[in-house]
């Protein structure tokens, strides 16, 4: 029976054998594009019973994923596109993002559809291995937090508002609907009595109807160095929360060899909650060949109804990693990470462990595997 | 004795050292010959060819055309026109591809391929490498 991992790993192996040209496949004299990246991560607590991202215990290694962008140029100003990911776990197929795009200048474009999330330096690029240099984005930006989501549903406008002498400022902006993914234990403090033996942390969705947001990009005339400035307020449809806000900036400086990237977000829930959430990233190539990483991370955060701390409420982390990268379209990737809390980092029976007391905030995983892009 | 180690020092600096805008070029631009446009300056062809630019004056879509990678005439085009590395440039466009926001240029595998594209539309910008003839279309000087 052909399964989702037999078809990832079968795609793998043929971009494998594909990535040395690394080409988009042109059809019609390029009106028709096809792109696609993929990836393979396998990792494993070594320290702790904590599962985080797509580490575990036992090993983790159901992560397989292909996604496949067709961009289709109707004319000169008008293109549509869409994004296909197949998952080797039990999100199966999924549409990443499906569009029109109308052109009425290089300033403004006009999108209407579901489009990648513009925010900070890796809001639409999440999955894109060959992009950053470790198997996963810091979780505290780019995971299960909220500040993120794989599409938005509505209408976006971008463009580049100046370019001149060195100096790109280009905007997107965006009037729609999210859907977040949440996993969040903060039930699990404010009413302790709620905790069941036996009950597992659930990733749910959670609906943001009413959001407008927006990013700025600045690139300078110094190759490599920009600043982006991205946010965005709605109101969440839940029990518990109303306004939400969403604002930080990102600083990335990237030349042949040396990337150093940092990013800080804030999201304040009115009433409900703050969190501050950022990190510090920087990556060499020793040779064409091998990279070196390093990355620290922080995100803290606060209940207001709560006054004493606990691990739940903090992710610490600290991560080395060495890239092999056969070709710029193809990598395989090895690291280590150590983590202080549990915000991020949680055992599988969450419930149970607090009720025993056997919360352990201290986590240490590998993680290895390959992306590639085409 | 110590002359000889400052020349050496240059010598190995002048090797080491990326080509600069100053720097001969070792391309033609070129475009069909009804193309109005008579002189580029390097930071129009970076906007032509990052597509951060898209029409040409009278309106008409531009089609920049570009080599592959690994060719010599790209690299040097890369380096003295869009003033960045090839990776930088590798890694703008996955994020464009990828955020659904752009493709890259066409690419033709020589400079004979990218003079037949030219000739044949007119709305069209490429690059040669310097001792190429480009018969059939206009070479256009840069400027700094």
């Amino acid at each position: 029976m052909l399964t989702w991992r037999k078809v990832a790993l079968v795609a793998a192996l043929g971009a494998t054998a594909i990535a040395p040209r690394a080409r988009a496949v042109e059809l019609a004299d390029g009106k028709l594009s096809i792109n696609g990246f993929g990836r393979w991560d396998y990792g494993r607590t070594l320290v702790g019973t904590n599962h985080y991202a797509e580490a575990s215990p036992g090993g983790h290694y159901d992560s397989g994923q292909l996604a496949l962008a067709f961009s289709s140029r109707l004319t000169d100003r008008a293109t549509v596109a869409t994004q296909v990911d197949l998952h080797a776990d039990q999100r199966g197929i999924e549409v990443d993002w499906v569009f029109g795009e109308w052109k009425f200048s290089d300033q403004v474009r006009l999108q209407v559809g579901i489009f990648k999330h513009p925010l900070g330096l890796y809001g639409e690029v999440i999955d894109v291995g060959t992009l950053h240099p470790f198997g996963h984005l810091p979780q505290g930006i780019y995971g299960p937090t909220e500040l993120v989501v794989e599409g938005v549903k509505g209408v976006g406008l971008n463009g580049a508002a100046y370019d001149r002498d060195g100096w790109t400022l280009s905007y997107d902006a965006y009037l729609g609907a999210l859907e977040y993914l949440v996993d969040e234990p903060f039930d699990r403090l404010l009413a302790p009595q709620s905790l069941q033996p036996g009950r597992a942390l659930e990733l749910e969705d959670e609906d943001a109807r009413e959001t407008l947001g927006g990013r700025l990009t600045l690139a300078t005339p110094v190759e490599g160095l920009s600043f982006r400035l991205s946010g965005y307020g709605n109101w969440v449809r839940s029990d518990e929360t109303g306004l939400r806000w969403v604002l930080g900036p990102s600083v990335e400086y990237a030349s042949d060899r040396l990337t150093v990237q940092a990013e800080y977000f804030h999201r304040h829930d009115v009433s409900v909650l703050r969190i501050h959430t950022g990190y510090v990233l920087a990556s060499y190539f020793l040779t064409e060949h091998l990279q070196v990483a390093l990355r620290g991370e922080v995100s803290e955060t606060e209940l207001l109804a709560l006054t004493e701390g606990s691990p739940l409420l903090r992710h610490r982390e600290l991560a080395a990693g060495v890239n092999w990268w056969f070709t710029p379209s193809l990598v395989v990737k090895l690291s280590i990470h150590g983590i202080d809390g549990n915000r991020l980092a949680k055992p599988e029976m969450l419930d149970d462990a607090l009720l025993d007391g056997t919360l352990t905030p201290t986590t240490v995983a590998v993680f290895g595997g390959t992306s590639f892009s085409f | 004795m110590r002359s000889r180690t400052a020349l050496a020092a240059l010598l190995v600096l002048a090797i080491a050292l990326p080509a600069r805008p100053g720097e001969p070029a070792s391309f033609q631009v070129i475009v069909h010959p009804s193309n109005s446009v008579s002189t580029f300056t390097r930071e129009h062809l970076t906007r032509l060819f990052l597509k951060r630019s898209t029409t040409w004056e009278d309106g008409a879509p531009v089609v920049p055309v570009d080599q592959p990678e690994s060719s010599e005439v790209r690299g040097q085009f890369t380096r003295k026109v869009l003033g960045k590395s090839m990776s930088a440039v590798r890694s703008y466009w996955q994020q464009r591809i990828f955020s659904g926001k752009d493709v890259p240029p066409l690419q033709r595998a020589s400079d004979e391929e990218v003079i037949a594209y030219v000739r044949q539309n007119p709305g069209a910008v490429g690059y040669v490498s310097a001792g190429a003839a480009p018969a059939g279309v206009k070479v256009i000087p840069v400027q700094d």
